[in-house]
């Protein structure tokens, strides 16, 4: 695939492990690409593709789709007009019942658990969110509360960050909430606070005896009380993420978040991870050699 | 770049079920490739049934060898 003229990028919707080589062949090839979260397994690997796809001259976006869902782009235009005032506290969270493959409870193919898969949403939300300033510490508790049957990794996360701003983070992680995807965010500033909300007050409150075909995702058991969400990816900014990464490539311009954004996710991951494993809060720029995130957190 | 970009998808089951969807909101991106072990899946994918070429993929990632 690699070697055909026709294909000018690659998007990358495999597995954690595969991630890194992947991307470089592809850049090698000199194809751009597109590599869903997390960016890879480590910060060598991170480092091994941003320097294959700058070497090869390709775009490298990292897909953080949440930097391109409307409600939270609403949201922060709200705060960048001022309508907030400074940000305070930002608050970010994804929870469903758990992954719908076996890799990602595989922590020898995924990494790690919640904070690995979905924690990494929450980091680059709050990255982007305030204008991408550097993170100084990570604090974070983790358990296996549910699926001890299943995975190594943590099931439930909660994960705060410090910026370098002065502004406080709290991202909240689950794997063991049912009924369906939750995907929520609140801005608290001087001036004002916004809570935004992407299923809930656009889904279609729904009660069936029958049971609904599809609501959501990871909907569980739909008799009774559900929600029925529409135009489900693009209200996650999937299509819109799309859009802007094929206008970069045919007009030439930069992704606006890149394989660097995805390797400083992938160090305040393996932060937390070690704060979760020492019960201490971690400073940043933190540095290790471990190869999997996860391994922080077991030891 | 005056033609449609050309996209090859790598993995053909949950979030590339969502990528395929969403280039086909994009008017200017086209998939001309999915590579995948599992040829069945990459099929499967929205608006990838009529036209291309599929790879099927062996034991490492990047022995690729093309089946239809
Ligand atoms: N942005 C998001 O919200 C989001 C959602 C789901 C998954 N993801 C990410 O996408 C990636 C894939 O997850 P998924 O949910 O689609 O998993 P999945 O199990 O549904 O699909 C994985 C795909 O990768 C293929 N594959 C496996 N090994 C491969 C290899 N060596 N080379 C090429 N392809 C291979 C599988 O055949 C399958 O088609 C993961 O990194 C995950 O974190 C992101």
């Amino acid at each position: 695939m690699l070697a055909m003229d026709g294909i000018d990028m690659i998007v990358i919707g495999a597995p954690n492990l595969f991630h890194c080589e992947i991307a470089v062949a592809a850049a090698k090839a000199g194809k751009h690409v597109v590599v869903e979260k997390p960016l890879c397994m480590n910060l060598a690997e991170a480092d091994r593709m941003i320097e294959a796809c700058k070497t090869a001259g390709v775009k490298l976006m990292y897909a953080e789709e949440l930097c391109f869902t409307p409600k939270y782009v609403r949201l922060k235009a709200l705060l960048d007009e001022g309508a907030l005032g400074d940000p305070v506290l930002l608050k970010q969270s994804e929870k469903h019942d758990g992954p719908h493959a076996d890799h990602f409870w595989d922590v020898e193919r995924s990494g790690g658990g919640v904070t690995m898969d979905m924690g990494c949403h929450a980091i680059e939300f709050f990255r982007w969110m305030l204008g991408r300033p550097k993170i100084k510490s990570v604090y974070a508790q983790m358990g296996t509360h549910v699926h001890k049957d299943k995975t190594k990794g943590d099931d439930n996360a909660i994960i705060i960050l410090e910026f370098e701003n002065g502004v406080t983070a709290v991202a909240e992680e689950s794997w063991t909430k049912l009924g369906g995807m939750d995907d929520r965010a609140e801005v608290h500033g001087t001036k004002g606070q916004a809570y935004a909300d992407v299923l809930q007050g656009n889904s279609i409150l729904t009660y069936s005896t029958q049971g609904v075909g599809y609501a959501v995702e990871k909907a569980g058991n739909t008799v009774g009380w559900s929600f029925t969400m529409y135009e489900e990816i693009w209200n996650y900014g999937f299509p819109q993420e799309f859009a802007h990464f094929v206008d970069c490539v045919k007009n030439n311009r930069q992704p606006s978040v890149t394989g660097e954004d995805g390797r400083a996710v992938l160090e305040a991951i393996y932060a937390a991870y070690e704060s979760a494993g020492t019960g201490k809060k971690v400073y940043l720029p933190f540095k290790t050699d471990v190869d999997k995130p996860y391994k922080l957190w077991e030891k | 770049m005056n033609k449609k970009v050309g996209v090859g998808l790598v993995g053909s089951q949950f979030v590339s079920t969502i990528h395929a969807e969403s280039l086909k909101m994009v008017p200017d991106a086209e998939i001309v490739a999915v590579a995948s072990p599992t040829e069945a899946h990459a099929g499967n994918l929205p608006g990838i049934t009529a036209f291309p070429i599929f790879l099927r993929m062996y034991t490492t990632c990047w022995q690729w060898t093309a089946s239809t």
